[in-house]
C-alpha cells in the first residue's frame, strides 16, 4: 500500500492526467522529419516538396518512446504527490528515540543506534503521510528533537549532528513529555517508543504507546569505577582504583591501562570470569594536576564481542598540591633539605639567618610558611605559618635539651601528624618546650614536650625540639611526611579530594572558558547537562565527568527478537525519484543513441 | 537576513547531481536530428529538470522572510505561586490573545496534571508552528529549583525559539511567611543547650511566633519579625540527656499567613552521649559535691569507691573524664593504676586529681607520675635530728645487701650535723643489738657500731621498733626520725602497733625496702608520715640514709586560709573570676613538675591547680578540697561550678583518629535522590565506616555503601521526608559524624515571590527578555526568514521542463532539415553508409567505409 502526502488521489489523478495529455499531445505533433540523402541535383527539389511539414499534427505516434515520456512524466507526478508506503497514521505521532548509552551498542554488526533512525525515519515518513510527527529525544534529559511537523525531510535536518549520550536514557521522563506534546496537540495520537528497553509499565499514558524495540542481548566488558585520591599519608603520592565489570555469560579478557596525561601507570592483561568484577590500583607521584585516563582495550570474550565502547573508559582528576612558597631560614640542614626537597608543591626560598633578620615584613609576607631551622623567631615577625626546628632556648619556653628522650606518645589525630609514625624511633637529643593553655603537644616523652603546634587567631606555629642531627627520624619516611603535613597544617591548606562528577551534572561558568574533552569550547553560561564523558577545563581547573556509575549489562531488548522488524526500505519518494532520474537517463541515452526516433 | 538563504536538507542526495555531466556526455555524439541550437535548448532543459529532482530530494529550502508571529505560552505551575497569581496571568494573556488574532497562540501549559515548567517549555517547542516567528513567555517566578528550566529554555534558544519571562509570584504572593529550614548540628551532645537558628522565608515583614519541639514535647517558644526575603532567627534549645536520633520540630505561626504546610519544619539530629564522668572517692567523705556538679554540668556522673577503680582497659571504653575525688591513691592496685594511665596516655583519657588532705608522696607511682605535680621537695630542719638508724640484719640481708646497708648507716651518721643525735638497733628476730642515741662526739663509736652489725636470724620488725621506741629520747629540742630498713616480711600486728607507738610521741618513720614493694613497711611510713622508699639496688641505700638523714619528711598539707592566684589562663577557664574566689581553708603541699603548667598557685608559689597533657590525654590536679571543709565557702562560691564544668569539659577524652567525612549531594539524574559520599580519613578501603540511615528517629537502617575508590564509599539514598546519617570508623564504639537532609514538605513551598536575578539568567538564557506585561511579547516583531520547503515547486518546475524538453524534441526543426541532407552532414550524424542512395556510396571511397564498419 502506499500514499501520496502532498495531494489528494482525485488531484493527483487530475494533474497525471493533465501530464498525459500533454505527453500525448506532444507525441501527436508532426517529427521532424526524417533526413532523406538525396543527390545535390534533386536535393534542392525534393527536398523541398516532401520533408517540409504541412501539419504540426503528426500521424504516427513512436509508441516506445511515447510510454517512456509518459511514464516519466506520471512519475513527475507521482513525486509531487509525496508518495509513502503504507496507509499512514491519522493524528500525531511522538516518536521517542532512545538516545542513552547503551544505544551505542553494537548489534548484528552495527550500533543499535543506526537501526533506531532507520526505524524512526521509516514511522516518520508514514506518520507524516496523514498526520503530524514529533521526535522526543530521551537522552539523560528528554528533550524535543523534532518539532511536530507533516514534512518528513524535518527529520534529516533534526538529526543533523545528534549523538548519543553517555548516560542512561530517561524513557520515563521522554514519554511523559511525549504524552504532553500529544495532548497539547489536540490530535489523537500514539507514542512510538525506538528503544532497546522496555518503559516502565506502571507509567500510564493518555495516548496509545508502542514499542519499537531494537538491539539484540550481547556482551561488553565495562569500567564499573575509576577513581583517585591524594594519599593522606603520602606528600605527593595519589592512588587511583579501577573496578572491571564483565558483564557476559562467558569468560573475558582485555588490556587495563591507566594513565596519567601520557604517563603509564598500569598497563596489564586482565582476565575476568562471568559475570565477575575485579579491582586494581595503581599509584603515582606529583604535586600537578594528574588528569588520568582508564582504558579496556583489546578486549576479547569467548565467543563473542565487547558490544559496547563508552563504557571502557573512564577519567579521573587528581587536584595540583597547593603550590607553597616557604622561606627556609637555616645555617645548613641536610636533612631537612632533603625533606623539603621531596616536597614536590614547595618553593623554597633559602636564607642564612643572619639575612633573615634583614627581611622586611612584607618580604616575609610573600612567603606561605616560614621554616626556621636553629633559628630564632623574632618578636616582631608576625607571619601568620611558621615551623620551628630546634630553636634556640627561651622560644616558646624551651627548657633546655633532654638527653636521649624517648618518644612515648604522639598526637596522631593532629592533622600536622597525621599518618606519621614513630614507632621505636631513636631521639638522641631534643629540646623540652613549656606548653601554654591551647597548645597542643605533637610529641610527648613522659612529661616533656617535644614537639608543640600552637593556634591563635593569627598564626598557626609548630615547633619541633628534635636534634635533627641526632635522630634517626630523618632516615624514615615519617620525616618528610612529617614536614610535608606540618607546613599543610601551618599554611593552613585543606585537603580536596574530588571525585569524578556523574554526567547529567552541569558545569556553569559565566565567566570563564570552558573546553570539554575534545579541546572544544562549551557553553557553560547555562545549566546545561554535560552529556559526555572526560575532562573538562573550566578555566585552570579540571574536572573530570564520568559514566561508569551507570555501567551495567546492556539492555537486552529481548523482545527485539519476538518482534523483529524488517529492515525498513528507503522513503517511497525517494523511490521513485530515483527511478525517475533512472528513467530520464535511460530515455536521454535512447534519444541520443538514435533508438527512439 | 540574507536574501538567497537557502540550505540543503539531505546532502547527501546531491551526488545525484553527479547525472547533469552524464547527460551532456550522452548528447555530445548525438544520433538524433536536431539542430545544435535546438540541441543546446534540450539538453539545458533537461539538465535543469534532474537538477530540481535532485534539489528537490536533497529537500532544498528557502528561508522565506517573515514576520508572522507565533507564540507559546508556559505558565509556571509550581506551588509557590498562588492560584490567584496564576489566574491574573491567564486572564492577561487570554485577553491578549483575542486582542491579537493574527497571532498564533499555543498554550503549552499543562492544567489537568500539572507538569514542570521545563517540560511545558519543551512541550512548547514541539507545538509552535515552524512557519512563523516563534516566540515564547514563561511567565514563573525563577525558582528554578534543579536548574531544569534553565536548560530546557537554552535548549528552546538553540532551536529558534525566542523566549521571554513574564514575572510571577508577588500579585499576590503564595504565602506570607515558611520556615525554610534549621540551623542545627546534626550532632549533639545529650543535655547541649544550643541556639537553634529558624530559618524564614517572608514576602514581606511579619510577625510570626515559634514553637520548638524536641520529640513532640515543646522545649523553645518565641516570637520574632521575619524580614521580607530570608531572614533567621534564634531559639534556645537544651537537648535531652538520652543518647539517640531525635526529631526536632518548629512550627510557626502568623497572622494572615494563607498557606500552613511550609510553617513546620523537622528535623532529626543526633544525640551524641554526654560525657561519662567516673568519680572515684573515699566513701567515708560522704558523696562527692563534683557529682552533682558535673551532673548539672551536663555530664553522665558515676560515683564508684576507689576501691572498684577500673581494672581493665573494657571498663574505661565509655568514660570521658575519671575523677580521683579527695581519695586516697594509695587505695588503689598498680594493676588499677597502670590501667589508668594506659587509658590516659593511649586512649586520649582525662584524669583530675583532687589530693584533698591526702598527701602527696612518691607512692603509688605510677599513678603519680602521671600527675603533673610531685612530691614536695623537702625542707632543710632548723632543729637538731635525733636519728634512730633501724637496720635489719636477718639473713635474707646477707652479702652485699649487708655490707650495702652498714655504708648506708655509716654514711648516714657521717652526714649528720654536729648537733645531731644518733642510735642504732639491728635487728633479726628480736632487737637483738641496740646503740641508745648519742652526740655527734661519739660518731666514730656509732661507725663502728654499725659497721660490727652481721646478717643471721629471721625478721622482727615490731621488736626492733620496740626498742627504737625504747631508746628515742623526747627532748623536744629534737626532731625524732627512725629510719627503717628490711627486705623480710614479719608479722604485721606488732610491727604496726609499735609504729603507731611511736608515731605517738611524734617521731617520724621512714622505711626502705630491698626488693618488692613491702606493704607492711608501706604501711609503717603512712602511719609515720615518713616517706616508703622501695629500691631493689643495695647500691642505693647510702644515698637514701643521707638524705633521710640530712631532711627531715616536710608536712602533708597547709592548713590556712588562702585564696589562689592565677599562674597561668587555661582556655577551659576562660569566663571564671579567680577574683573573686572565697578563700580556700588548706592545700596539699607538693611541687610542679617539670613540664607541667602552673594554672593556680598557693600562696608559696606551690600547686594549687596544675595540668599537662600526658601522652595522647591530659592530667591536673588539684591540691586542695571539694567536699571536705577547706572548700567549704567555695562551693558556695558561683565560680565553683564553672570552674570544674569548664574543666571536665576541657580534659574529656580525645580521639587519637580522625573521623570519617559524610558529604550529601543531590542526584543529577533522578529527581528525589541524594547521594551520600563517605570518605575514610585514609586510602584503606578495608576499613569501612560503619553508617547507618534514621529515616524516623527510632529506626535506624544499616546503609549499604558502594566502593568508590580508594577510601571513598557511596550511597543513593531516596530523599522521602528526609533522613539522618551518622557514621564511623570501625575503631570507634560511637558515631563520630552525622550529617541530614529534611523534606518535610514540598520544596517548593520553602521559598516563594519572584527572584529577579534568575529571571534575568533566564530570559538571557532564552535570548528573550523580562517582559513588563504579557503584551511586549507580540511587540518589535523583526522579519525572520522561516525555512519553508521548496520541494513541489521544484518538482512542478522539473516536470514543466521536461515537458518542454520533450517539445523542443518534437516540433520540427527546419534547420536540419535545410541543412543534413547532404551526404557530409549524413556522415556527422552517424548515417550508416548503406543508408546513402547508391550514386552518393559510389562515390566514396570503399576503404573508408570499411574502416567506418569496423568501428
Amino acid at each position: 500500500m502506499m500514499t501520496f502526502a502532498a495531494f489528494a488521489w482525485t488531484t493527483l489523478a487530475a494533474i497525471a492526467g493533465g501530464a498525459a495529455l500533454t505527453v500525448l499531445a506532444l507525441y501527436l505533433l508532426r517529427r521532424t522529419p526524417r533526413p532523406q540523402v538525396v543527390s545535390n541535383v534533386t536535393f534542392w527539389m525534393r527536398a523541398a516538396q516532401s520533408s517540409r511539414p504541412r501539419f504540426l499534427r503528426a500521424s504516427k505516434i513512436p509508441w516506445i518512446a511515447f510510454l517512456i515520456t509518459l511514464l516519466a512524466a506520471l512519475l513527475f507526478v507521482g513525486e509531487i504527490g509525496d508518495p509513502r508506503f503504507g496507509q499512514g497514521v491519522r493524528g500525531t505521532t511522538v516518536i521517542v528515540l532512545a538516545a542513552g548509552r547503551s544505544m551505542g551498542a553494537t548489534s548484528d554488526g552495527e550500533p543499535r543506534i543506526d537501526r533506531a533512525v532507520r526505524e524512526v525515519r521509516r514511522w516518520v515518513d508514514r506518520s507524516t503521510a496523514g498526520g503530524r510527527v514529533a521526535v522526543v529525544r530521551a537522552g539523560m534529559r528528554p528533550e524535543t528533537l523534532l518539532a511536530l511537523t507533516d514534512n518528513p525531510a524535518d527529520l534529516e535536518r533534526a538529526l543533523d549532528g545528534f549523538e548519543l549520550d553517555d548516560g542512561p536514557a530517561d524513557l520515563r521522563g521522554a514519554v511523559r513529555l511525549a504524552d504532553r506534546i500529544i495532548t497539547t496537540s489536540g490530535d489523537p495520537g500514539q507514542i512510538l517508543v525506538v528503544a532497546d528497553e522496555e518503559v516502565d509499565e506502571g507509567l500510564e499514558t493518555q495516548a496509545t504507546r508502542v514499542l519499537v524495540p531494537v538491539g539484540v542481548p550481547a556482551d561488553t566488558l565495562a569500567i564499573g569505577d575509576f577513581t583517585a585520591r591524594r594519599d593522606p599519608l603520602a606528600a605527593g603520592e595519589y592512588v587511583t582504583q579501577v573496578q572491571l565489570r564483565s558483564f557476559s555469560s562467558r569468560e573475558a579478557s582485555a588490556r587495563l591501562q591507566i594513565y596519567d596525561g601520557d604517563v603509564p601507570l598500569l598497563d596489564r592483561r586482565v582476565t575476568l570470569r562471568p559475570g565477575a568484577g575485579v579491582s586494581y590500583s595503581a599509584q603515582g607521584f606529583s604535586a600537578e594536576r594528574a588528569e588520568l585516563t582508564a582504558r579496556i582495550t583489546d578486549i576479547e570474550i569467548t565467543g563473542s564481542t565487547d558490544a559496547l565502547a563508552v563504557d571502557d573508559v573512564a577519567h579521573a582528576v587528581v587536584p595540583a598540591l597547593d603550590p607553597l612558597s616557604v622561606l627556609y631560614v637555616s645555617e645548613g640542614n641536610p636533612f631537612l633539605e632533603a625533606a623539603l626537597a621531596v616536597h614536590p608543591s614547595v618553593q623554597v626560598d633559602a636564607v642564612a639567618p643572619g639575612v633573615f633578620a634583614g627581611q622586611s615584613a612584607e618580604q616575609l609576607a610573600a612567603y606561605d610558611v616560614l621554616i626556621l631551622d636553629r633559628t630564632a623567631l623574632p618578636a616582631d615577625v608576625e607571619h601568620s605559618s611558621v615551623v620551628l626546628f630546634s630553636p634556640p632556648s627561651g622560644q616558646l619556653g624551651a627548657e633546655g635539651p633532654a638527653e636521649a628522650p624517648r618518644v612515648t606518645a604522639i598526637l596522631g589525630s593532629h592533622p600536622a601528624l597525621h599518618g606519621v609514625r614513630m614507632d621505636g624511633i631513636r631521639v638522641g637529643r631534643a629540646l623540652r618546650f613549656e606548653t601554654e593553655p591551647g597548645d597542643q603537644v605533637l610529641i610527648r616523652s613522659g612529661s616533656d614536650a617535644l614537639a608543640v603546634a600552637r593556634e591563635t587567631t593569627s598564626r598557626r606555629l609548630i615547633a619541633y625540639g628534635l636534634d635533627l642531627g641526632a635522630t634517626d627520624l630523618v632516615e624514615r619516611e615519617a620525616f618528610p611526611l612529617m614536614v610535608h603535613d606540618s607546613l599543610q597544617w601551618a599554611a593552613a591548606v585543606r585537603d580536596e579530594i574530588p571525585l569524578p562528577r556523574r554526567l547529567g551534572e552541569p558545569i556553569y561558568a559565566a565567566d570563564q572558558t570552558v573546553l570539554g574533552p575534545d579541546g572544544e569550547p562549551v557553553d557553560a553560561t547555562t545549566l546545561a547537562a554535560i552529556r559526555h564523558l572526560g575532562i573538562y577545563h573550566v578555566g585552570e581547573r579540571a574536572e573530570a565527568f564520568s559514566a561508569a556509575i551507570h555501567a551495567r549489562e546492556i539492555p537486552s531488548g529481548a523482545s527485539a527478537a519476538r518482534f523483529r522488524t524488517s529492515d525498513p526500505l528507503p522513503p517511497l519518494a525517494v523511490l521513485v525519484a530515483v527511478g525517475l532520474l533512472a528513467l530520464i537517463l535511460l530515455e536521454w541515452t535512447l534519444v541520443h543513441r538514435g533508438r527512439l526516433q | 537576513m540574507n536574501e538567497l538563504d537557502l540550505t540543503i536538507g539531505w546532502p547527501l542526495a546531491l551526488w545525484g547531481l553527479c547525472a547533469l555531466p552524464l547527460l551532456v556526455l550522452l548528447a555530445f555524439r548525438s544520433r538524433f536530428p536536431i539542430g545544435p541550437r535546438r540541441r543546446a535548448m534540450v539538453v539545458l532543459t533537461r539538465l535543469l529538470a534532474v537538477a530540481l529532482v535532485v534539489l528537490a530530494v536533497a529537500d532544498l529550502r528557502y528561508a522565506w522572510p517573515t514576520d508572522e508571529l507565533s507564540v507559546a505560552t508556559v505558565i509556571d505551575g509550581t506551588t509557590s505561586i498562588a492560584p490567584g497569581d496564576r489566574e491574573r496571568v491567564r486572564q492577561q494573556i487570554a485577553e491578549l490573545t483575542a486582542a491579537q488574532d493574527d497571532v498564533q497562540w499555543v498554550d503549552a501549559t499543562s492544567h489537568d496534571d500539572p507538569a514542570p515548567p521545563a517540560m511545558d517549555v519543551s512541550v512548547a517547542v514541539a507545538t509552535l508552528p515552524r512557519d512563523r516567528v516563534r516566540r515564547m513567555i514563561v511567565a514563573t517566578d525563577g525558582r528554578d529549583r534543579g536548574g531544569h528550566l534553565g536548560a530546557a529554555i537554552a535548549a528552546a534558544h538553540r532551536a529558534g525559539v525566542e523566549v521571554s519571562v513574564l514575572p510571577m509570584g508577588e500579585e499576590p504572593p503564595f504565602d506570607l511567611v515558611s520556615v525554610r529550614g534549621l540551623s542545627v548540628p546534626r550532632m549533639i551532645r545529650a543535655g547541649d543547650r544550643l541556639d537553634v537558628g529558624v530559618e524564614l522565608h517572608a514576602s514581606r515583614d511579619a510577625n510570626v511566633e515559634l514553637v520548638m519541639a524536641l520529640d513532640g514535647e515543646e522545649v523553645a517558644r518565641g516570637a520574632a519579625i521575619a524580614r521580607r526575603g530570608d531572614s533567621s532567627t534564634n531559639l534556645s534549645v537544651e537537648f535531652p540527656d538520652e543518647e539517640g536520633v531525635h526529631e526536632l520540630t518548629v512550627a510557626m505561626v502568623a497572622d494572615g499567613d494563607p498557606v500552613a504546610d511550609n510553617n513546620l519544619w523537622r528535623s532529626l539530629v543526633r544525640v551524641s552521649p554526654k560525657p561519662l564522668v567516673r568519680i572515684l572517692h573515699d566513701p567515708e567523705n560522704g558523696p562527692p559535691v563534683l557529682a552533682q556538679v558535673l551532673d548539672e554540668g551536663g555530664m553522665r556522673v558515676e560515683v564508684v569507691p576507689i576501691t572498684g577503680a577500673p581494672t581493665s582497659a573494657r571498663q574505661l571504653e565509655d568514660v570521658s573524664l575519671v575523677i580521683v575525688d579527695e581519695a586516697n591513691p594509695n587505695d588503689l592496685t598498680e594493676e588499677q593504676q597502670h590501667v589508668l594511665r594506659n587509658w590516659v596516655e593511649n586512649e586520649g583519657g582525662g584524669l583530675i586529681s583532687v589530693t584533698g588532705r591526702h598527701p602527696v608522696r612518691r607512692a603509688p607511682e605510677v599513678y603519680r607520675e602521671m600527675e603533673p605535680i610531685q612530691i614536695p621537695p623537702a625542707i632543710p630542719e632548723p632543729r637538731p635530728l635525733e636519728l634512730v638508724l633501724v637496720i635489719d640484719r636477718s639473713s635474707s640481708m646477707s652479702g652485699i645487701k649487708m655490707m650495702q646497708a652498714r655504708n648506708a648507716g655509716v654514711a648516714a651518721i657521717r652526714a649528720l650535723r654536729a648537733d645531731a643525735r644518733v642510735g642504732v638497733v639491728a635487728f633479726s628476730g628480736g632487737a637483738d643489738r641496740v646503740m641508745a642515741p648519742v652526740g655527734m662526739d661519739q660518731r666514730e663509736e656509732a661507725i663502728a657500731f654499725v659497721q660490727g652489725i652481721h646478717a643471721s636470724g629471721g625478721t622482727n620488725i615490731g621488736a626492733a621498733l620496740g626498742a627504737a621506741n625504747r631508746i628515742m629520747s623526747s627532748d623536744p629540742r629534737y626532731i625524732h626520725h627512725v629510719i627503717l630498713l628490711s627486705d623480710g616480711v614479719s608479722a604485721p600486728e606488732p610491727a604496726i602497733a609499735e609504729a603507731q607507738a611511736l608515731a605517738g610521741r611524734g617521731v617520724s618513720i621512714t622505711t626502705i625496702t630491698i626488693g618488692p614493694r613491702n606493704d607492711l613497711m608501706a604501711q609503717i611510713a603512712q602511719i609515720g608520715r615518713g616517706r616508703y622508699h622501695v629500691t631493689n639496688a643495695a647500691g642505693s641505700l647510702p644515698s637514701l640514709f643521707v638524705r633521710e638523714a640530712q631532711y627531715r619528711q616536710p608536712p602533708a598539707h597547709r592548713q590556712v586560709a588562702f585564696r589562689p592566684r592565677v599562674a597561668t589562663a587555661l582556655t577551659m577557664l576562660d569566663g571564671v573570676d579567680f577574683e573573686s574566689a572565697p578563700e580556700l581553708g588548706g592545700y596539699a603541699l607538693s611541687g610542679l613538675r617539670r613540664g607541667a603548667t602552673l594554672v593556680l598557685a598557693a600562696p608559696d608559689r606551690r600547686p594549687a591547680l596544675a595540668h599537662w597533657h600526658r601522652g595522647l590525654g591530659q592530667v591536673a590536679t588539684w591540691t586542695s578540697g571539694t567536699t571536705g571543709p577547706w572548700a567549704d565557702q567555695w562551693r558556695g562560691w558561683e565560680g565553683f561550678r564553672a570552674m570544674w564544668v569548664g574543666m571536665a569539659e576541657g580534659m574529656l577524652r580525645t580521639r587519637p583518629i580522625q573521623p570519617p567525612q559524610l558529604r550529601l549531594a543531590p542526584h543529577p539524574l533522578v529527581e528525589g535522590v541524594q547521594v551520600a559520599t563517605v570518605i575514610g580519613p585514609t586510602i584503606d578501603s578495608a576499613e569501612v565506616p560503619v553508617v547507618r540511615i534514621f529515616r524516623e528517629a527510632e529506626t535506624a537502617e544499616p546503609l549499604e555503601l558502594v566502593e568508590r575508590g580508594p577510601g571513598v564509599w557511596q550511597s543513593e539514598i531516596l530523599e522521602d521526608e528526609g533522613f539522618l546519617l551518622d557514621a564511623r570508623m570501625p575503631v570507634d564504639e560511637r558515631p563520630t559524624v552525622a550529617v541530614g537532609y529534611d523534606r518535610p514538605y514540598h520544596p517548593e513551598l520553602a521559598v516563594f515571590g519572584t527572584d529577579s536575578a534568575e529571571l534575568a539568567r533566564l530570559a538571557a538564557a532564552g535570548g528573550g527578555e523580562v517582559l513588563d506585561t504579557p503584551a511586549a511579547i507580540v511587540e518589535a516583531v523583526e522579519e525572520q526568514g522561516v525555512m519553508r520547503s521548496l520541494r513541489t515547486p521544484l518538482l512542478a518546475s522539473a516536470l514543466f521542463l521536461y515537458l518542454l524538453g520533450v517539445l523542443l524534441f518534437r516540433l520540427p526543426d527546419h534547420s536540419v532539415s535545410a541543412t543534413v541532407t547532404r551526404p557530409q552532414r549524413a556522415r556527422r550524424w552517424g548515417k550508416r553508409r548503406s543508408l546513402l542512395p547508391e550514386e552518393e556510396r559510389r562515390s566514396q571511397p570503399p576503404d573508408t567505409d570499411k574502416k567506418k564498419e569496423a568501428a
